[in-house]
């Protein structure tokens, strides 16, 4: 007789599955993997690039930043800018902000109680306590992020990060061609005319691999 | 094709950091010249958060085999981070407090003079 596959189960294969491949990022500097048969390689990008990037980023950012309408008005705003519009309908970010550090300072007490309760050996209804209490707090954080990120998205600085690890995609992904790797996009036009899919994996890689404040 | 979160990521990445296997290449590999990575240079940010979350748990993993913590504490994240967050601050105040009383130690000190050689007189060569 066949047995009906638990719930449980079909979770754990799922986890093991998921780990396989966090396991597979880790071993080397460079990712490859499958999209509609053709075999890529993310890999970890050279200062030299790195430096070419950050330079079309700032270029990038002075061209948003001048671009205007037919009427001379400009097209698209910074953070700051936003901000203050946001503000004037009700929306405060900078509140935001504070109540998310006041949350972190909240987070580090329940944390300090639950390490020593740990410590002492406490029975795990109080663990439990602490734990809710820091869960409910990583919850708020979170929807406090997730908000941030969705008003500031159009804002010129993060339009000109976007570009960044875009362009550092196009740069660093090789294709395999008759057993060789070789530069997958020859030119920056030729990358942004691919499947959203492929770019979205692309990009999602190469934030895997590079470090942000090198 | 699969994509995953950054925050499910590190979470994984956790869980392979505490896991018997990596632990021991991270306690063995100076001795056995075991490596972690084909790469040898230029980690990328997932290796080194996975370095980092393997000392951490090898710490983690140390205090529970003296005693000092219940070993729930290695499979649960929010316990993990709360027992080291608290174990980091009680010895940061312990090494601010022997510092401050080495201070108070030095203030009242009696000053004695810099050198304490003592120098005998050269004995008289009696002709």
């Amino acid at each position: 007789m066949r047995r009906k596959i638990k719930e449980e189960e079909i979770k754990e294969i799922k986890e093991n599955i998921d780990l396989n491949y966090v396991e597979n990022l880790l071993q080397n500097n460079e990712i490859e993997f499958e999209y509609k048969n053709q075999k890529y390689k993310v890999r970890k990008p050279t200062y030299k690039e790195k430096q070419e990037a950050y330079q079309k980023r700032i270029a990038k950012y002075n061209e948003l930043l001048e671009a205007t309408d037919d009427k001379g008005k400009p097209l698209y705003k910074t953070e700051e800018e936003l901000k203050k519009l946001y503000k004037k309908r009700g929306i405060d970010l900078d509140e935001l902000d504070n109540k998310f550090t006041a949350l972190e300072q909240q987070k580090k007490l329940y944390q300090e109680k639950l390490g020593k309760a740990l410590k002492e050996k406490k029975s795990d209804n109080e663990l439990q306590d602490y734990k809710k209490q820091i869960e409910n707090i990583i919850e708020e954080q979170k929807t406090i992020s997730a908000k941030k990120t969705l008003l500031l998205e159009t804002c010129i600085e993060n339009q000109a990060i976007v570009f960044f690890y875009n362009y550092l995609a196009y740069l660093v992904t090789e294709k395999l061609e008759n057993e060789k790797w070789v530069r997958a996009f020859k030119t920056y036009e030729e990358f942004l005319n691919n499947d959203e899919e492929l770019i979205n994996q692309l990009v999602f890689h190469i934030s895997l691999v590079i470090i942000p404040e090198l | 094709m699969i994509r995953l979160s950054q925050e499910k990521i590190i979470k994984l990445i956790r869980k392979l950091a505490r896991s018997n296997y990596y632990q021991t290449i991270y306690s063995q590999e100076k001795n056995l010249g075991l490596k972690l990575f084909k790469n040898e240079r230029k980690l990328t940010m997932l290796q080194l958060n996975f370095l980092n979350y393997l000392g951490f748990y090898s710490n983690l993993i140390l205090d529970v085999a003296i005693g000092e913590v219940d070993n729930k504490v290695i499979d649960d994240d929010i316990y993990a981070d709360a027992y080291m967050y608290y174990k980091h601050k009680i010895e940061r105040k312990e090494r601010f407090n022997k510092l401050q009383n080495l201070n108070l130690h030095k203030d009242n000190k009696v000053k004695v003079s810099s050198s304490q050689w003592i120098f005998k007189r050269p004995i008289k060569r009696v002709k």
